[in-house]
């Protein structure tokens, strides 16, 4: 182990810093304007008029549809519920089919959709359906907007005090494709990512049951919900038990009030009939998703097993995510000023890219691991050595790098006439992030220990 | 021990409990089943027992129209145009909007959808004249609605359009594909139909220089966008009529290289989206119609049709 530097070469690490941050904006200043600009030429001009919502593929009216169109459809369904038909099943694929076809009419949809989520979905998308198509729209463009700068301001709201000059990643988080993605097309990551954001803030000022509390409405989607279950459950233990037990019966009731106590478990039953047997086209294709499963899914050869191999690493990242908050988290602590930070970071890595199902929008959930990481590589130098100062000078340009290793257009691969390359780039992009959020917690147990405690 | 003891018999109510519940309601409506079961023969090939399956559907003999009834007549009458039996599909359209009726009530959007479906129905009998009147009305309806005039209006234009090219009409197929094609941030593949309609149209009124940027945009420009691969000969063609010899081959050579990618693309995306999620039905259909559906997949015949050409014009 080398010693720690001396200030001349603390300073040189600040420059390099400063001289990275500044041609990053530089960098990203482009992807920002043509953010905003295309958000005026395209995204609001197709949304008025309504092709952002209904993609004709044919001439005879065969369509496509984007996710928000079914979300919106699902909350007409749940009106026509509650106006007329008192015992319709809200989870119904064949009606909910027919009820985005009267949405967007002339064209029919191609493929049979089904609603995955819980019946608290319907609370958020019944009232909406008083609007027409394109405000409802906008309000959910807006209300995911809010949640997505919450998830940020939460993440780094202890550093901002000290860095304001932060809040400009703000402006990079929005560029970067998984968010507007997730914006454009409407779907729900938004609002988990909030979730999961303040959840992990109440976690680390030990408002146990609050976390708790928040931490229960993640299951509102199921597959990332463990991101904040697992620090929840391992640290808030009883205390956030009761609270996410709260939360839970405070859903049921809520479920229950919005689509009656029948179509409650009629999700139970859509869900294993669309999950388990497959029941509709298109439904959860793995190869659009981008993910460990999807990789695996895209390699030639057989693919037979492909779900499966992915379920069983999906359960060694969850039992490996407990080992780090139950083992290593508290020796972690007594070194470190931001063990919470860094488990978390790993864990959230892992869990979002080998979850079972994870969508391009779901990347936007990294901001956790890249805005701590990058917290964390840019603060207080004199703790380490030369050469964890470069590892950490790597970890900051990988943060910003970040984006463009996983989540562009660019087509590393061109010569691709498969998913493979695409596939790919996540896989890689992920591994060596996760590597380097671990090369994070070695250099936090090596770094000088007596400087850190003074730190802490 | 104890605890354990405890647990064991706590995880085995709630086992029981979870598997009653799915038990209860995990028995999929006969409605349901039918609809898929349709869905899959019809994917097979094979029509005749998937409209013996889409008639036996229980819900259709009741007397009280409904919401599932309703949808069960649209997924026959799309299943009567898919396979081009046209009468049938009229009738059952003519059932579904006084269903739409009284389910939804008279001014319902869906109605727009069973009257084009109906339209389009005429269509292929070559009752162009009530077909027309059809598309016009909803082109009226288009119009009045306070929102998105333009799409709902961009379906009946290109249909009409059509009525107008098989009737030798091109000044006027011309005129409406045109007006269709103005539309504010077109869809790609719409875009590229287009284009090919506004191209052969062109040929057809003798413009073959004017038809060559029209066949350039009808392109697919990388191996997702589907076909077919004639679009490249036809191009060439009207590259080397106007003399451009250069520019043809690079079109031909561009075509080798599609088709190519288009190919290796297909093989993998057939194997991995067409058949494990189409085949729910595997029981019910044997080795043999589960390979055959393997095969035309990888063939593309079921990817590269959605140019739908209205009829062939001869480019030479």
């Amino acid at each position: 182990m080398g010693t720690t530097m001396n200030l001349d070469r603390v300073r040189l690490f600040n420059y390099l810093r400063l001289i990275l941050f500044a041609s990053v904006l530089i960098y990203y200043f482009r992807p920002i304007a043509d953010l905003f600009h295309n958000f005026d030429k395209a995204v609001i001009p197709l949304a008025k008029n309504h092709f952002h919502f209904v993609r004709p593929v044919g001439v005879l009216g065969e369509s496509d549809v984007c996710d928000f169109t079914t979300f919106y459809a699902s909350g007409l369904l749940n009106r026509e519920r509650l106006t007329k038909y008192h015992d319709i099943d809200v989870y119904d694929a064949i009606l909910l089919t027919q009820t985005v076809d009267r949405i967007i009419a002339p064209m029919r949809t191609i493929e049979v959709y089904s609603i995955q989520y819980p019946p608290m979905l319907f609370a958020l998308t019944t009232p909406l359906s008083y609007f027409d198509l394109y405000t409802a729209w906008r309000i959910w463009f807006f209300a995911s907007a809010i949640c997505l700068a919450i998830a940020f301001l939460c993440i780094a709201s202890s550093t901002l005090q000290t860095r304001p000059l932060l809040l400009s990643g703000l402006f990079i988080y929005f560029a970067n494709v998984a968010v507007s993605q997730d914006l454009i097309v409407g779907q729900t990551t938004a609002f988990e990512a909030a979730i999961i954001a303040i959840s992990l803030r109440l976690l680390i000022n030990r408002n146990y049951f609050l976390a708790g509390l928040l931490a229960g409405t993640s299951f509102f989607k199921l597959q990332q919900a463990l991101i904040i279950l697992i620090p929840g459950f391992c640290l808030g233990r009883s205390r956030f038990f009761y609270g996410c037990f709260l939360s839970v019966i405070f859903e049921g009731l809520l479920s229950t009030y919005v689509v009656g106590c029948n179509n409650v478990l009629n999700f139970i039953e859509t869900n294993y009939l669309s999950e388990i047997t497959h029941s509709y086209v298109g439904l959860n294709e793995i190869c659009s998703m981008a993910n460990f499963r999807a990789m695996l899914h895209s390699l030639p050869g057989d693919i037979s097993h492909a779900s499966t191999l992915s379920a069983l690493v999906y359960i060694l990242c969850c039992i490996a995510s407990v080992w780090l908050w139950v083992k290593l988290y508290p020796a972690l602590q007594k070194v470190s000023g931001q063990a919470f930070e860094l488990i978390a970071s790993v864990s959230t890595i892992a869990l979002v890219y080998f979850s079972m199902h994870g969508y391009l929008y779901d990347y936007l959930l990294m901001i956790v691991p890249t805005l701590w990481l990058y917290i964390w590589s840019t603060t207080d130098d004199n703790r380490y050595t030369t050469w964890q100062s470069i590892i950490r000078l790597l970890i900051a340009l990988l943060t910003f790098a970040l984006p463009f290793l996983i989540l562009t257009n660019v087509d590393l691969m061109h010569a691709e006439s498969t998913d493979v390359g695409y596939e790919l780039r996540f896989f890689f992009g992920t591994i060596i992030f996760l590597f380097f959020a671990i090369a994070a917690i070695f250099i936090e147990f090596k770094q000088d220990k007596r400087k850190a405690l003074v730190s802490k | 021990m104890l605890f354990s003891k405890h647990f064991s018999i706590q995880s085995k109510i709630l086992l029981t409990a979870i598997i009653a519940m799915q038990g209860c309601t995990v028995s999929e409506d006969s409605t349901h089943t039918l609809l898929r079961e349709a869905r899959d023969l019809e994917s097979l090939g094979n029509f005749k027992q998937a409209e013996e399956t889409l008639k036996n559907i229980p819900i259709l003999d009741d007397k009280e129209s409904s919401p599932l009834q309703l949808a069960a007549l649209m997924n026959m009458g799309t299943f009567y145009l898919r396979i081009r039996d046209y009468s049938k599909a009229i009738i059952i359209c003519d059932k579904a909007l006084r269903a739409c009726d009284e389910v939804y009530g008279p001014n319902d959007e869906l109605k727009i959808s069973i009257l084009f479906m109906q339209a389009s129905a005429y269509e292929g009998l070559k009752d162009y004249d009530k077909a027309k009147s059809i598309y016009n009305s909803l082109l009226l309806l288009a119009q009045q609605h306070p929102q998105a005039k333009e799409i709902r209006s961009l379906l009946p234009l290109v249909r009409l359009g059509d009525i107008e090219f098989r009737k030798n009409n091109y000044q006027q197929a011309l005129k409406l594909y045109y007006k269709a094609s103005m539309i504010t941030l077109l869809p790609y593949p719409l875009y590229r139909i287009l284009n090919y309609r506004l191209a052969v149209c062109s040929v057809a009124l003798g413009r073959t220089s004017g038809s060559e940027s029209y066949f350039k945009n009808s392109l697919p420009l990388e191996h997702r966008a589907a076909g077919p691969a004639e679009l490249f000969d036809q191009y060439a063609q009207i590259l080397k009529k106007n003399y451009k010899y250069g520019s043809a081959v690079r079109v031909l050579n561009q075509k080798a290289d599609w088709e190519y990618r288009r190919q290796k693309y297909l093989g993998w995306l057939s194997t991995r989206v067409a058949a494990p999620l189409r085949f729910n039905l595997l029981d019910k259909c044997t080795e043999k119609d589960f390979l055959d559906y393997m095969e035309n997949a990888k063939k593309s015949q079921e990817f590269d049709k959605i140019m739908q050409i209205p009829s062939k014009v001869d480019i030479n």
